[in-house]
């Protein structure tokens, strides 16, 4: 009994260890993918209500505030793996990127708002909107 | 008149005071990730504190004691004990969170940081049970909390597919990217929202504080079989918000802030000002609940003088163990930890903790010497003993669910 124990357990340590590095790679990169876009899309709604006056500032600042957050754990979240194999480099380089601009973009709505800059905020709807987009994409990767 | 007008404060009392912290981050979250596909989970989940708590309140009703007194005299010291230390943590976790949540609504409106609002919301929450009478707090904050009903009123101005909604209510399976075990973990989340074992004690503790008696066991009940389920509707309003607005665009809800979005959505500025004042009653209520409920659990196991209906000087214990749950609610706090990740985590081990809290409920209701001819028939029998059988489970999946989805991630 004791024995079938171990051999399963090695066999569940030997699995995960060949698991495929670019599937995993694939599955890191739409988990955070994923996680950004749900940011982005956040920021996008209360910029849009902002716009309409249906939100006042403080309360889109203080969202806007959390999604930046968000976006930068799931940037770092993504920093961390470690590419393998020539496509999972291309892959990771592609998704870094991509999170990176949807930061950027992030971070400018917050300093906007910040600022008071209403139309500087508005200027950043189309990068939202591209990132996204790009994200939604990249997410659709793996389950 | 007079007692029709009772019932009917009750009720809206009750409806009012059924959503906290945890219902109100738990459903929304759940909207946005799973639609209306684990909507059947509000549904059991309201039934089945109505259960439980129409037997602690016929239990109050009989006999004049708090359910937490009666389970130590009835199941001795060492279960008493077991049920204790289990409730107790869990319900100072719940207090954090809504010490939290005060403070991130108090943060939603005002911009100031919530680290800033949390002594002061912990403060509130001491004076507020030092200086106010039950009845009045009750009251307060229940009808406040009622302000929630924004979500139902937002929820139609955002002119959902009602067709799209009632059939995803109905088809109770994971969507897109989610799979079962993280199905099957927020459908427990969600059925320890709505069954937190502090309910049930601050309800019969409550019975006991108003001087119920075999009279007041229709205010009672309606107060249970009415409230209860129309509480159970905002809850559904509010995941039915996040199902509309947010499970399209692919947004998951993580803040306070993304809770009340729709809301602003639908009604603009004052809908958001209705929603963070009723956010704010109904967390600030369910401090005050959760922070009676620690002292009520302690002071009644230990047999010490209780309540809010003698001065605190005759109840010194039982007010000091208040004072320690709301400065440990503070430190924790202070320490930076997210408040709605607290949430999410106490009501999952909330949802551990529920057989514990609720078999030794169904023992009491059962025993002729504390509720005389009003003891348990056989249909609430053999639904209480479903459900415990429903609860088991739920606590047993818990913590391996929490393992393997990693927190629902």
């Amino acid at each position: 009994m004791r024995r079938a124990v171990a051999v399963a357990v090695l066999m569940v340590m030997v699995l995960s260890s060949c698991a495929d590095p670019d599937q995993k790679l694939r599955s890191a990169a739409a988990q955070s993918a994923r996680d950004a876009a749900s940011e982005v899309r956040t920021t996008q709604v209360a910029v849009e209500q902002l716009r309409a006056h249906q939100l006042w500032s403080q309360s889109a600042g203080q969202i806007v505030g959390d999604a930046e957050k968000g976006v930068e754990k799931a940037t770092s979240s993504f920093s961390a793996q470690q590419p393998s194999t020539e496509t999972s480099t291309r892959l990771y380089e592609q998704v870094t990127k991509t999170l990176d601009d949807a930061q950027t973009a992030v971070t400018a709505v917050r300093i906007a708002l910040g600022n008071g800059d209403l139309a500087a905020a508005e200027q950043q709807l189309t990068a939202l909107r591209q990132s996204g987009a790009d994200l939604g994409r990249i997410g659709e990767l793996a389950k | 008149m007079k007692k029709v007008l009772g019932v009917t404060l009750g009720i809206l009392t009750a409806i009012g005071g059924f959503v906290d912290i945890g219902d109100l981050v738990t459903n929304a979250l759940v909207g946005a990730r799973f639609g209306m596909h684990m909507a059947w989970v509000v549904v059991v989940g309201v039934i089945g504190i109505c259960l439980y708590a129409e037997m602690c309140g016929r239990v109050v009703a009989m006999s004049g004691r708090p359910v937490f007194d009666l389970v130590r005299e009835r199941l001795g010291p060492r279960t008493g004990l077991l049920t204790l230390v289990a409730s107790f943590l869990v319900t100072l976790l719940t207090l954090i969170a809504e010490i939290g949540g005060v403070a991130l609504a108090l943060e939603l409106a005002s911009g100031v940081h919530y680290l800033l609002w949390m002594p002061l919301a912990a403060f509130a929450v001491w004076l507020v049970i030092w200086r106010v009478k039950f009845s009045r707090l009750e009251q307060v904050f229940g009808l406040l909390g009622l302000l929630l009903v924004v979500f139902a009123v937002a929820l139609f101005k955002l002119g959902p597919d009602w067709g799209q909604l009632l059939h995803q209510a109905t088809r109770p399976h994971p969507i897109g990217h989610e799979d079962w075990a993280t199905y099957a973990y927020y459908g427990i989340a969600l059925f320890g929202a709505a069954m937190t074992p502090y309910e049930v004690f601050f309800f019969s503790s409550g019975g006991v504080e108003e001087k119920w008696t075999r009279k007041d066991l229709v205010t009672a009940r309606s107060n249970v079989f009415v409230g209860f389920p129309l509480g159970g509707l905002l809850s559904l309003a509010i995941m039915g918000c996040a199902a509309v607005l947010f499970l399209p665009a692919g947004i998951k809800v993580e803040t306070l802030g993304q809770v009340a979005l729709p809301v602003a959505v639908a009604l603009g500025k004052l809908g958001l000002a209705i929603v963070l004042i009723g956010v704010f009653a109904a967390t600030f209520g369910a401090a005050l609940e959760t922070a009676l409920s620690c002292g009520y659990t302690i002071a009644q196991y230990r047999g010490w003088q209780w309540g809010k209906f003698v001065r605190p000087r005759e109840a010194s214990r039982f007010h000091v163990v208040i004072i320690v749950c709301l400065v440990l609610a503070m430190l924790t706090l202070l320490t930076a930890v997210d408040p709605v990740q607290v949430t999410e985590y106490s009501v999952v081990f909330a949802a551990v903790a529920l057989p514990l809290t609720y078999l030794p409920i169904l023992i009491v209701a059962n025993d002729p010497d504390y509720v005389g001819q009003e003891k348990n028939g056989p249909v609430r029998n053999a639904v209480g003993l479903v459900y415990l059988a429903l609860l088991t489970v739920a606590s047993l999946a818990a913590i391996p669910l929490m393992i393997i989805t990693k927190g629902g991630q």
